[in-house]
């Protein structure tokens, strides 16, 4: 009976009605038809001013004539979306000898939504901070003049205004591209000659959708070197929803170029199959009242070990089914205080409220104030204090009710919480996993893609409270990784770009393996000392504070490393260079998931400077971000991209498989791998760790209370 | 546990692509992953007619047969059967809380019952998380006519309860007996709970005996879960 197929009608219809009374009568933001060849909302090669569903994420690969564009694109917010593109021209550089590979960035906001007498309003920058071979600017307008067709006319700058001008602008538009990329062109945005274009899409039909456009855009230096043959700006195509989020667009460009496109979406707010098939909790089991059974309220038991060792084996024999080992156990008359490792569910909210109902079965009826503290690695990060009348009360009402009457506080100090005695047997702990593993390698001209899948063996043992040995071994199994033939040329020290050297010469490798001491020196402070292998190049001591009390948005970090690179074979071994480099960090997450960090510090290589990061989290455990990297290396030192940055994509299992886990893969992109303002990689970094444990987060997934 | 997961480095992405074994809760998750991802595309890609509809003693079994399956278990008992899927399921009494009652099956879904309507289901995926729904709850008990509101709640895709809110009239069918699949009958009342929701309209029926218990039951659990049967097989 699990495992149904679809999203819910009932739930959809209830967002659907928030957006009605979100947005004034009678405006609309036109949900985008279908994505163009760039990946952007809009018709084949024109934009339109359409936006896609917030939170969005789209996968477009448009191929035209002989050029191919590769696009991903995030709705960052209702009007605004961001995009990063890799691209290839064949033959288009030296005199046609050498491929062009080409990666942009893209920013869409969207001004004006459709209403009665005025159309949708977009303004967008394409490749702004790249190479320039796009680089492009529009103002773009849309209205849907009848149901299912649309109109569109834009002005464009740039690319976009290399056929059909109307105006010679103002400023200068240089012809020339920076060959290194990545330094902006600020300067250059909205200048030059202006042009028009325009067209119509007609979707007839929940499946397919007809565009014509007049569009701006010549393909000059395309042409030029004979790899395009332009004769019309009249473009025509259509596109075919080949299943639920997937799209197949032909179309004719330029007169007698052919274009097919594939594109694929998927919103991270929406969860392919459901909210989670687990099993059933055991439901609450209310105490006998007190008037008719008195004796059922005595305090008679407390102190007997016996009455309490049974109460603890009862609430860890239910919770040990549900993923949930139970640490510790203080019994006193009025008070049951438990420790809880989760290593199952993926909402902290979840393993607490699970826990609440196996202790309501088993505690003794005089107990009524529960203190649940869930622990990562034996330490504690925060506590959850509730009555348990209120369980019993609030068992069949929504979760926010019952965590609206809890409170969420740091844990006791360390003194007091050595009431809690460690239950016999827990430490050590154990826990291994043989697991293949991929490793991807893009954006090499060479070979655009390269992977490695092996094999895995990682171990982690929990000594005591907060004492953990921690490593992982990798053997590939097939890839082509050590194929990579670049050889850096930077003139930083090569504190990542020699990757190449330790995919060739560590097979095996010891991936890290080294030893941790996590504490809390005081209520609201985290402390985290590790030493060893820290990661596949690096190794040494790495020593972190975090200060974020359990209510708190804001936290702050300073984190201090002495490391030494590690030589290329994996083994035990080290280079030469040695390095002290370290960040204060700020996080700042607000309660919509949008979050910020800025890390300001000394980096690998020696260099002075900071990082930003902006993501957006889903409640669920999505999140989407970007960071960028600013040191005091200069551009033409850094070399190709002038700084590093990238983007990421954290997802978690659960919402794939609505299965519970705690387990989420992140994929991180760098266009481009430099040594400025590089990390190491510490192992164990203390935000991520009690981030789902405060309140924000129990609250923001307080609906799997009862879950 | 942090070995296992992966903070990718350098150019190179790394997806913690990882299956296999180990005693890490979840080490096989990554395959569930993927043979999910393969499932729901081959699903959307070609909707075939699914599974052949199983058939159980409780909705194929003659009164003898469910009679003997039913003679070793335990306390009271209640029968479910899930349309959508003609899936069915002995319902074990798992006690209560005030005016509300748990009912599981063997495999770990629990439903949640106020005076005979559904209130809450869990272990079923698009879960019925709570309800109000005391106002049917009285006028059915009761065998009354009468309006009332309904609320359901749901969970969305982040986490949040989404509560369906319902206009519901319960009106009286008249008497019509009920033969259980145990081959008893029970004289009852024939009650009809029609809702409506923006533009879903739902009709629910309970048959309610003389000391206002409900006999048996078909009623919506959601979009997905689609409607059940509840029928009373041991009280």
């Amino acid at each position: 009976m699990t495992g149904i197929l679809g999203t819910s009608r009932a739930v959809a219809t209830a967002a659907i009605g928030a957006t009605l009374v979100a947005s004034p009568v009678g405006s609309d933001p036109l949900a985008a038809h279908s994505y163009n060849l760039y990946g952007n909302p809009g018709l084949l090669d024109m934009p339109t001013a359409e936006v896609a569903p917030d939170a969005e994420l789209s996968a477009t690969y448009g191929n035209i004539g002989n050029q191919q564009r590769t696009t991903l694109t995030f709705q960052i917010a209702p009007r605004l979306s961001g995009s990063f593109r890799y691209s290839r021209i064949p033959d288009y550089d030296f005199d046609g000898t050498l491929d062009r590979y080409d990666r942009s960035f893209d920013l869409r906001f969207q001004l004006l939504e459709d209403e009665k007498w005025w159309p949708a309003l977009s303004i967008g920058l394409r490749d702004f901070v790249g190479t320039g071979i796009y680089s492009s600017e529009y103002i773009v307008a849309t209205k849907e003049v009848m149901k299912d067709v649309r109109l569109t006319y834009g002005l464009g700058w740039g690319r976009l205004a290399s056929a059909n001008q109307i105006s010679d602008g103002y400023g200068e538009r240089t012809g020339e591209f920076n060959r290194e990329g990545g330094s902006g062109r600020f300067d250059q945005i909205f200048r030059g000659p202006i042009s028009h274009f325009g067209g119509v899409s007609w979707k007839p039909t929940d499946k397919l959708t007809f565009k014509l456009e007049y569009s701006s855009d010549a393909y000059v230096e395309e042409a030029k070197r004979d790899l395009f043959d332009y004769e019309s700006p009249w473009n025509y195509g259509l596109s075919y929803e080949v299943f639920t989020g997937a799209t197949l667009t032909a179309a004719s460009v330029g007169g007698n170029e052919l274009a097919v496109q594939f594109n694929v979406t998927l919103n991270p707010k929406v969860r392919p199959l459901g909210p989670g098939n687990e099993t059933a909790p055991l439901p609450v089991l209310p105490r006998p009242d007190r008037r008719s059974n008195p004796e059922a309220w005595s305090t008679a038991w407390t102190g007997d070990a016996a009455k309490i060792a049974a109460v603890r084996n009862g609430i860890a024999e239910v919770l040990t089914a549900d993923g949930i080992a139970v640490e510790g156990l203080a019994l006193r008359a009025t008070t049951a205080e438990i420790r809880i490792d989760n290593s199952k569910f993926s909402a902290q909210s979840e393993a607490i409220g699970r826990t609440a109902r196996a202790m309501a079965r088993f505690v003794p009826a005089s107990v009524e104030t529960f203190v649940i503290v869930p622990v990562v690695d034996g330490v504690p990060s925060s506590a959850v204090t509730m009555r348990r009348s209120d369980v019993e009360r609030l068992e069949n009402d929504p979760g926010l009710e019952m965590l609206g009457r809890s409170t969420v506080t740091a844990p006791a100090r360390p003194v007091t919480v050595d009431r809690v005695p460690v239950v016999p047997g827990v430490y050590p702990r154990l826990r291994w996993a043989l697991t293949p593993y991929t490793q991807i390698s893009l954006f090499d001209p060479d070979n655009p893609f390269r992977a490695d899948l092996g094999a895995q063996l990682a171990a982690n043992i929990v000594l005591g409270r907060g004492i953990v040995v921690s490593g992982a071994i990798r053997k590939r199994v097939i890839g082509n990784l050590d194929e990579i033939t670049r050889v850096s040329d930077s003139v930083l020290p090569h504190v990542r770009s020699d990757f190449p050297k330790y995919l060739k010469q560590g097979d095996p490798r010891i991936e890290n393996l080294y030893t941790s001491w996590f504490a809390r020196p005081a209520p609201d402070v985290y402390s985290r000392v590790t030493v060893g292998l820290l990661e596949w190049m690096y190794g040494g001591v790495s020593g972190e504070l975090l200060w974020k009390p359990a209510d708190s948005r804001l936290a702050i970090g300073a984190e201090l490393n002495y490391v030494q690179q590690r030589d290329y074979e994996g083994g035990f071994g080290f280079l030469d260079y040695k390095v002290l480099t370290g960040h204060v960090s700020g996080y700042y997450e607000m309660e919509n998931g949008y979050g910020a960090q800025l890390d300001v510090g000394r980096y690998l290589a020696g260099d002075y400077g900071a990082t930003i990061s902006l993501s957006r989290s889903f409640d669920n455990g999505w999140t989407i971000g970007a960071f960028a990297t600013f040191t005091d290396v200069p551009a033409e030192e850094f070399g190709e991209g002038s700084f590093d940055k990238g983007i990421w994509f954290t997802l978690p299992f659960d919402y794939l498989t609505a299965q519970p886990t705690r387990k989420s893969f992140t994929l991180l992109m760098r266009p481009l791998t430099r040594d400025g303002g590089q990390r190491v990689d510490a192992p164990g970094r203390l935000y991520s760790r009690v981030r789902d444990m405060h309140e924000p987060v129990l609250e923001a997934r307080g609906g799997r209370f009862w879950k | 546990m942090t070995a296992v997961r992966l903070r990718p480095i350098a150019p190179l992405l790394a997806l913690s692509l990882v299956a296999g074994c180990g005693n890490v809760p979840g080490a096989r998750d990554e395959l569930t992953a993927v043979s999910a991802i393969f499932t729901a595309t081959r699903a959307s890609l070609r909707p075939t007619d699914g599974p052949k509809p199983h058939t159980s003693v409780i909705t194929g079994g003659t009164p003898a047969q469910v009679k003997e399956v039913i003679a070793p278990l335990p306390g009271r008992l209640k029968a479910l059967i899930v349309l959508k899927t003609n899936e069915s399921a002995v319902l074990f009494d798992v006690g209560g809380n005030g005016p509300y009652h748990h009912w599981a099956t063997p495999s770990g879904q629990i439903l949640t019952l106020r005076g005979g309507v559904l209130v809450a289901t869990r272990g079923l995926g698009y879960d019925l998380m709570s309800a109000e729904a005391d106002g049917s709850a009285r006028l059915i008990r009761e065998r009354r006519l009468g309006n009332t509101d309904k609320v359901l709640r749901y969970l969305d895709g982040e986490d949040d309860e989404v509560p369906m809110g319902l206009k519901c009239t319960v009106s009286n069918q008249g008497p019509e007996s009920v033969r259980l699949a145990t081959g008893e009958t029970r004289a009852a009342t024939k009650m009809r709970e029609t809702c409506i929701s923006g533009r879903l309209t739902l009709n629910n029926f309970y048959w309610v005996d003389a000391r206002g218990d409900v006999v048996q039951s078909r009623q919506w659990g959601g979009e997905e879960i689609g409607e059940v049967v509840i029928q009373s097989l041991r009280d």
